[in-house]
């Protein structure tokens, strides 16, 4: 069985003692660090190089979203993971422009956590019809000197998209248009590929144009 | 295509339609007013004296003549001339008889055998001017007598050069009348009339041009008939209200400004102008005020005549020429009517201005006013047209601006809807991110925290308390969600529901069949909107839960109604139904009455439909 190694990001002691008790138990997982902020969490990033992120977006000393964008910037091969407590769309949302792949809720079941961790690890991308909706209104606004965003969503993801923002899950989904479930969240996942793409381009555009490129 | 030869053709054309006018003018094929076929007069005897009746004249000096007498060629230099002819009556009879004199100049009185029959008008200083209007004189027969009868004109003129009497006719009344009225309509009746329209088209152009007085062509148009029309007056006004030298110069100064007023109209109108050109006809109308001041008629006529009208000729010719070029340059059609109707006017006036300088018989009379009726009906056509144009053109532009300005409102209406929308949204994403960090730095989190930790405590108590706090976090996450614009997508609002919802689903092991489907958009959606519908579905559902056995629930939507404009939730559960699980008082439970006040807020309907096979919760709203 493949063991995947993790530093998890949490500020709550008792969550992020929870959290850490789960991991620990877990065959598939090996923890490497417990941060309580944002520094550490930069630190044990750059130190342990693991194969999953997981951490909360507010942290004491910032936004979560510091760390999975420095897993871009250092080039690491890591997925990112959201914690998110009160599941607030928008602002998983946020995290996942920065690069995060899968997000779950601190209150969820301990089963649920860890399904959740080795779905994402087997390609799969959890997804709301909020997040959805963000989705589609994102791929649809053009940059602002009017080009077009370099990544643009095929039809079929444009359709998947829909009907997640209808509420189907993604089984439902699969069922609907006669493709496999392991299709659906391939497509997903590209979107949120995409998603950091796109907003990767725009933060240029956007550094460009207030000149603080070299 | 318009050919080279196309303009030698029109060219041609123009110079035979000048040459046919000109002898129309000049050869008078047709004679226009006939003779009276009795009692022509034509010997007669003559003598000058400043007597006022018969019995002052003096019984010598008479000169046989033979009519007409015009006194520049007979060199008669005195300013009142007696005529006298004797006439045979053979049968006086009881009628009327009348003396007709077609043509004097400028005023006469007739005597029938020494008794006063009429006169033009007062003698004197200045004289009544009869020079164009055919004078008949009636009376009756008992002033004749059988045999031979004696007729006495005394003929006064203004100045010598300008007396003139026609060859007469003595006859009964019945039998020259009607030359005579012919003759007077056509002199001065239609003169009258014609230069009485002019004055009032001039008055009614240059209203227009005091609207518009960028357009200069109404107020020179307005000017050039007021001019014309004073020029007029001299063929028809007897009793003049000046001396006779000022009214000489007003006729002859009025003619000339005619002409130059013309000249500029054309510029403007055809839309070449010749700055020179008009410099100098504008120094040239400029000296005509100079023959007001001249000494005396003889000097007037001897300037006027022959210089001033000199020059008229001349800028006559230019104007033809003027039309002719801009014509060949531009074959407008306007050009060419301005052309058909400027040649006569040329050849008119050429034709008056060798008359009144003698070098023809003065007997033709003045004949310019005639052409003054066609250019002014196509004058004013043009004036008219090009107005009514501007109107249409306005009317057009109006329009075209009204609906530019309509597009423009609505869009401006559908900006300022987005931009307060997309404020409004801004406004309550910032609210809802306010009331997201409160709940997570307060109840929210600690709510969280308690659930985290209840999760891996065993035992019913831990369980139930658990289930609890996670309903209180639902329900504080619903109302949050309530916040979110994108929620005001019906079909998004159910799905958040639904993953909101989850949970407690799963603890119910009751599965839940989606059925929703795309709807249109509903106007109005707010999030107190959103909560009620949330709520409602939530009570259904929590319901559902409740009284549903089959362990089996669906969740369904769709459109109904005419033009689809209504929108249906149904919650549906097949468990053995509310009303079968419930008593009456139950059935008006609270939760029921909530849900039925939440629709009545919504403006929506709620059914409840209850049967042993399951129950359909449905609320019911229109899109708006």
């Amino acid at each position: 069985m493949q063991t995947y190694t993790l530093i998890l990001v949490e500020d709550d002691a008792d969550v992020r003692e929870r959290l850490a008790q789960l991991i620990v138990q877990h065959d598939s997982f090996e923890l490497l660090a417990a941060a309580g902020d944002v520094a550490e969490g930069l630190a044990a990033l750059a130190k342990h190089r693991p194969d999953i992120l997981l951490t909360d977006l507010g942290l004491p000393d910032g936004s979560g979203i510091e760390i999975i964008k420095a897993i871009d910037e250092q080039n690491l091969d890591c997925e990112a993971m959201v914690i998110s407590g009160f599941q607030d769309e928008h602002r998983v949302f946020s995290a996942l422009e920065a690069g995060a792949k899968a997000y779950i809720l601190k209150h969820d079941k301990s089963q649920k956590i860890t399904d959740a961790i080795l779905n994402m690890m087997n390609g799969g991308a959890p997804i709301s019809p909020v997040i959805a909706r963000l989705m589609l209104r994102r791929f649809q606004a053009p940059l602002q000197n009017e080009h077009d965003l370099p990544e643009a969503l095929t039809p079929r993801q444009i359709d998947i998209l829909k009907l997640v923002s209808q509420g189907f899950s993604s089984r439902e989904i699969a069922e609907k248009l006669g493709i496999r479930y392991y299709t659906v969240t391939t497509h997903i996942k590209n979107i949120y590929n995409k998603l950091q793409v796109n907003s990767r381009t725009e933060a240029l555009y956007e550094a460009g144009r207030l000149g603080l490129l070299p | 295509m318009w050919l080279t030869g196309n303009k030698i053709r029109i060219v041609v054309f123009l110079l035979c339609y000048w040459l046919v006018v000109n002898y129309l003018v000049f050869l008078s094929p047709v004679t226009f007013f006939h003779d009276p076929d009795a009692g022509r007069v034509q010997n007669v005897e003559v003598t000058a004296s400043e007597a006022s009746s018969p019995a002052d004249l003096p019984p010598a000096y008479w000169q046989p003549l033979s009519l007409p007498d015009d006194w520049y060629k007979n060199q008669r230099r005195v300013k009142q001339t007696w005529y006298r002819a004797n006439v045979s009556v053979a049968e006086p009879g009881d009628i009327i008889w009348a003396v007709y004199l077609p043509l004097v100049a400028h005023n006469a009185a007739v005597f029938i055998n020494g008794v006063w029959v009429g006169q033009g008008g007062p003698f004197g200083e200045p004289t009544s001017r009869q020079q164009n209007n055919p004078l008949l004189f009636s009376f009756s027969s008992a002033l004749l007598q059988a045999g031979e009868n004696r007729i006495d004109i005394r003929v006064q003129a203004s100045f010598h050069q300008q007396g003139f009497l026609d060859k007469f006719y003595f006859a009964p009344a019945s039998r020259l009348k009607a030359a005579h009225a012919w003759k007077h309509f056509v002199r001065v009746d239609l003169i009258r009339w014609m230069t009485m329209a002019m004055y009032l088209m001039s008055a009614i152009v240059f209203a227009f041009w005091l609207a518009r007085p960028q357009d200069s062509i109404y107020g020179l148009f307005s000017l050039e008939l007021f001019l014309w029309a004073t020029h007029n007056l001299n063929l028809f006004v007897s009793e003049i209200p000046v001396s006779a030298r000022l009214w000489e110069a007003m006729a002859m100064s009025t003619l000339g400004w005619t002409v130059i007023a013309m000249i500029f109209f054309n510029h403007r109108y055809v839309g070449e102008r010749n700055a020179g050109i008009e410099k100098f006809i504008l120094i040239f109308a400029l000296l005509g005020i100079g023959i007001f001041f001249l000494p005396d008629i003889g000097s007037i006529l001897h300037i006027g005549y022959g210089i001033w009208d000199s020059f008229l000729v001349v800028f006559g010719c230019y104007a033809i020429f003027y039309l002719l070029r801009a014509y060949v340059h531009r074959p407008d059609p306007d050009i060419l009517l301005m052309l058909l109707v400027g040649i006569p006017i040329l050849v008119f006036g050429f034709h008056d201005i060798l008359m009144v300088n003698h070098f023809l018989d003065r007997r033709d009379g003045l004949i310019i006013q005639y052409s003054a009726i066609p250019a002014v009906l196509l004058f004013s056509w043009f004036l008219i047209r090009r107005f009514v144009q501007s109107i249409n053109r306005a009317e057009h532009l109006a329009d075209t601006l009204e609906q530019r300005v309509r597009t423009k409102q609505l869009e401006l209406q559908s900006q300022y809807e987005k931009f307060k929308s997309v404020q409004e949204e801004g406004l309550l994403l910032k609210e809802r991110e306010r009331i997201m960090r409160d709940m997570h730095d307060g109840i929210g989190g600690q709510l969280v925290s308690v659930i985290s930790l209840l999760q891996e405590q065993s035992g019913d108590v831990y369980k139930k308390v658990r289930e609890k706090v996670q309903h209180s976090l639902t329900d504080l996450r619903l109302v949050i969600d309530s916040l979110d614009p994108l929620l005001n997508d019906l079909p998004t609002l159910l799905g958040m529901m639904r993953v909101r919802l989850v949970d407690q689903l799963e603890a119910a092991n009751i599965t839940l069949e989606w059925a929703v489907t795309e709807l249109p958009e509903m106007k109005n959606m707010s999030p107190r909107r959103s909560l009620h519908i949330m709520r409602i579905v939530q009570e259904s559902i929590a319901n559902s839960i409740k009284h549903a056995r089959s362990g089996k629930m669906m969740l369904a939507t769709g459109v109904i109604g005419a033009e689809n404009r209504q929108v249906y939730v149904d919650v549906i559960d097949y468990g053995s139904g509310i009303i079968d699980g419930l008593d009456a008082a139950s059935r008006q439970g609270r939760g029921i009455k909530n849900m039925q006040y939440r629709a009545q807020q919504l403006g929506a309907t709620l059914n409840i439909d209850s049967t042993a096979g399951g129950t359909r919760v449905r609320l019911l709203m229109d899109v708006g």
